[in-house]
């Protein structure tokens, strides 16, 4: 769908296609590494200060995203869908006071893969991107 | 319970009818439709209140996977977008491109 007076699009940018694979491993580990195991117990600080870190790592990638946007907004709106995820799992992680559970972690981490997946195919279809 | 037909029927409730009825008709929809992500977002959702049924889910992350479903799907219509700006961009600047290296002087 095309709105507004833009009509092409940000040309690639190997900085923002670089954060979407960073933040995907982050993100991922993130959702394993607070999923249900043995030895693992639902920890309220270092959930605090993990995601706190995320915080950090999402804004900085959205503030570049959109430096370098055009009026079209797709690279800062691509990160802002994944900061919202992240957003979201920390405030469950904080709220239910439990781990992940297995079952549950296993379909979010499948919606996550696809979520940066199609950020990063997003990327890579821009002029300029490399073939 | 290990099918969405079984439990929809289990859960039976007169002022649930008509949205199961729309419920249905529109997985059958989406199962048809193409591209993948809208497939496969049925298949999906099918299976989440399967689970949800059997107790593999709870209501809150039945809703996380819903909402995640929803990034999912609009990061799909991002991605589109973007693709459909960067081809009229290549179209129209390699439309300009031609005339003005290959056109000119060589044709006029």
């Amino acid at each position: 769908m095309i709105t507004g007076c833009s009509l092409f699009t940000s040309h690639y940018d190997a900085t923002r296609h670089e954060n979407f694979t960073r933040l995907k491993a982050f993100h991922i580990k993130f959702i394993e590494d607070y999923t249900e195991g043995s030895g693992k117990e639902w920890n309220k600080q270092a959930i605090l200060e993990i995601c706190d870190q995320g915080d950090l790592k999402f804004k900085e990638a959205l503030v570049y995203a959109a430096s370098k946007d055009t009026k079209d907004n797709t690279g800062a709106n691509a990160v802002r869908y994944l900061r919202d995820q992240f957003k979201e799992n920390c405030s469950s992680l904080l709220k239910r006071k439990v781990l992940f559970s297995k079952g549950f972690s296993a379909e979010l981490v499948k919606e996550l893969e696809l979520q940066y997946d199609y950020a990063i195919a997003g990327e890579l279809r821009r002029v300029g991107a490399p073939q | 319970m290990s099918t969405l037909e079984e439990i929809l029927k289990a859960t039976g409730d007169e002022v649930l009818d008509l949205a199961k009825s729309q419920f249905k008709e529109l997985l059958i929809e989406a199962k048809k439709e193409s591209p993948e992500v809208i497939n496969e977002t049925a298949e999906k959702v099918e299976r989440w209140l399967v689970m949800r049924a059997s107790g593999d889910l709870d209501d809150d992350e039945l809703k996380a996977l819903l909402n995640a479903r929803r990034r999912t799907v609009r990061q799909f219509l991002l991605t589109q977008e973007i693709a459909t700006r960067a081809r009229l961009e290549r179209i129209s600047l390699g439309l300009i491109d031609s005339v003005r290296n290959k056109f000119i002087g060589a044709i006029f």
